[in-house]
Formats: structure tokens, sequence, C-alpha cells
């Protein structure tokens, strides 16, 4: 009994789709269109200098062909036999038009720039030279044995970190054009980053009383 | 030559002057898209068909030109002679050739044997 109810149940819903959808298709005319791109898709697996010619004359015939239904069938019968009637007029088949598009993507690889090609592997892996150079002057020819201290006064000056205002130094670091010895070198090291500490609290101290004077403390 | 070939064939001769429009030949002959249109391209290549698009103009007749088919002057002879040959080789009493949907060495119908 339940099988039964069920049964009818969805046939009767299954009629009301096939109804509503018929409704829909004869008017919207979607016969003719799907007709007619039926016979352009067939008219595709020809070689490329008959299409045009193929395919107005079959978009012809479902013109002059009566109702509804025929056209279709004819459109269909045409797609149905496209493939071999391509092979017979000298298109290739799907398959060999695959292998030949995935040969097209092997050679456009192989042609693009050797430059192009090599640059690729340097987005992963490292470059075996490292940007940063030794530190030495310019008209030296030898690094600049740098003590530990001094590295720790340059890497305490590129962590400095100020809320409220930047700094920036706009005056060169280093005065490479002389002849510098490693101790002359490292001496105005010094005197710059004490020159620049000093700038730093002088601005800090403007600062702090800016702010003063603008809450009126 | 194939059945379907010789009854387009037989449709064009019946007036070798007119010019058959290609819906008209596959209405006669029974044949759909997919069958008549590789082959009126096969007749066309052989040289015993040939075709040209109607001189109308598709805005004025309000439908696309239509491809009009005639039998050439070698094809006219040519079809002549594959006709009478298929008549000869379909008459009764006669050995049916292969090809023809018998095998040979088998009696035809009609009761006269090879």
């Amino acid at each position: 009994m339940t099988a039964w109810l069920l049964t009818t149940l969805g046939g009767a819903v299954v009629a009301a789709v096939v109804i509503a959808a018929k409704a829909d298709l004869e008017d919207a005319d979607v016969y003719r269109w799907v007709a007619r791109r039926l016979v352009y898709r067939a008219a595709l697996r020809l070689p490329r200098g008959e299409r045009a010619r193929w395919r107005e004359e079959a978009e012809a015939h479902l013109l002059d062909l009566p109702g509804r239904l025929l056209p279709l069938w004819w459109a269909l019968d045409t797609y149905w036999h496209s493939g071999s009637w391509g092979r017979a007029r000298g298109a290739p088949s799907r398959l060999q038009a695959l292998i030949g598009q995935v040969r097209a993507a092997g050679q456009r690889l192989r042609s693009l720039p050797a430059g192009l090609l090599r640059a690729r592997p340097r987005r992963y892996f490292p470059p075996r030279t490292p940007d940063w150079a030794p530190l030495q002057p310019l008209s030296t020819t030898r690094a600049v044995p740098l003590d530990s201290g001094l590295v720790d006064l340059l890497a305490a000056e590129r962590a400095l970190l100020l809320p409220g205002f930047h700094v920036a130094r706009v005056e060169p670091a280093f005065t490479l054009d002389e002849d510098l010895s490693a101790a002359t070198f490292a001496r105005q090291l010094r005197q710059q980053r004490r020159d620049f500490e000093a700038d730093l609290d002088r601005r800090t101290e403007q600062y702090r009383r800016r702010l003063a004077e603008e809450l009126g403390l | 030559m194939t059945v379907n070939v010789l009854r387009v064939l037989r449709v064009l001769l019946e007036d070798p002057t007119a010019e058959c429009y290609g819906l008209e030949i596959g209405r006669a002959v029974g044949l759909r898209g997919g069958s008549l249109y590789p082959l009126l391209g096969r007749l066309e290549d052989a040289g015993l068909v040939v075709s040209r698009w109607e001189d109308t103009d598709p805005s004025m007749a309000g439908r696309p030109r239509r491809r009009l088919y005639r039998l050439s002057t070698e094809g006219v002879e040519r079809a002549r002679v594959a006709i009478a040959e298929a008549q000869q080789d379909l008459a009764p009493g006669e050995q049916a050739a292969p090809g023809w949907g018998r095998t040979a060495g088998l009696p035809a119908p009609g009761g006269a044997s090879a």
C-alpha cells in the first residue's frame, strides 16, 4: 500500500515537472536553439575551411523543416555523424586533436626564454652568495675586522624603535672617499653612533616637552 | 557505389539540368543530415555533382541561402552507367554481386541459381 502510494505521488510529481518543462520549452522555442547549437558543434568537427559552408547549409535546412522536433532530430543526426564526417573530410579526431594540443603546449614551454626558465628555481632556493657584503671601506681592499662591541652597537641601532615619531639619518653614514684604516673607521663609527644617540635624546626631549605643553602639564 | 549514393544519383538524374535543394534530395532519398551531408560532399569531391549558392539576398528573402546541387556532365554519364549496372545486378535471375547484401555463390531470390 505504501509502495503504491509513493509510486503514485512520485509519478504525479514527475508528470507535473515534465508538463511544466514542456510548456516552458515550447514558449522559449528551445528546440530550435538546441538544434542550431548542435549544428554549430557538428560544424566544429569539420576542417576549418568547410565549417561555414556546411553550417549555413544545415541551418537553412533546419529552418525549412516543419515542426519543433523534426529540426532537432535532424540536428541530432547531423551531430551524431559529425565525427566520422569530419574525419572523412580530413579533420583530426578528438584524440589526435588532444595529442596535438599537448604537443603544442610542450613546444610553447620549450620556446620560453632560457633566462626565464633558469630564474624559476631561484624563488625556492636562496642564492649561494649572500646579499650583504663584508663591511669595508670602498677605498681599501681588505675587510675591516670589526670588534664584537661594534657589531652589537650596530645591531642595537637597527633594533631601535620608538613610538610616536620616526628617526631618519640623512647624512651619509661613512665617508667612503678617504683612505681609512680600520681603527679610524671604527672610531668614526663610534663617533657617528654617539652623535646619533645625542640627536635621538634631543629629539626625544623635544617630543616630551611638546607633548607636555599640549597636555598642559 | 553504395545504395544511398545510387539513390541520390537517381534523384538528380531525373532532371540532370535542374538544380536540387539539399533538403529535397534528403527527403526524396530518405536521408537525414548526418548521412546526407557527407554523401553530397563525397559526390562533389569526386566531380559527379556541382553545387552553388542560390542567387538571393538572405536579408530580402528572410531566410538563409540554399545550396543547390546538380549533376555535372561527367556525373550524368557515370550515374547512368552506375544505375544501369546496379539494375542489372539486382535483376531477377542474375547473380548478385558481393556487397549488395548477398554472398556470392548463393542462389539469388527468384529461384534462379548461378
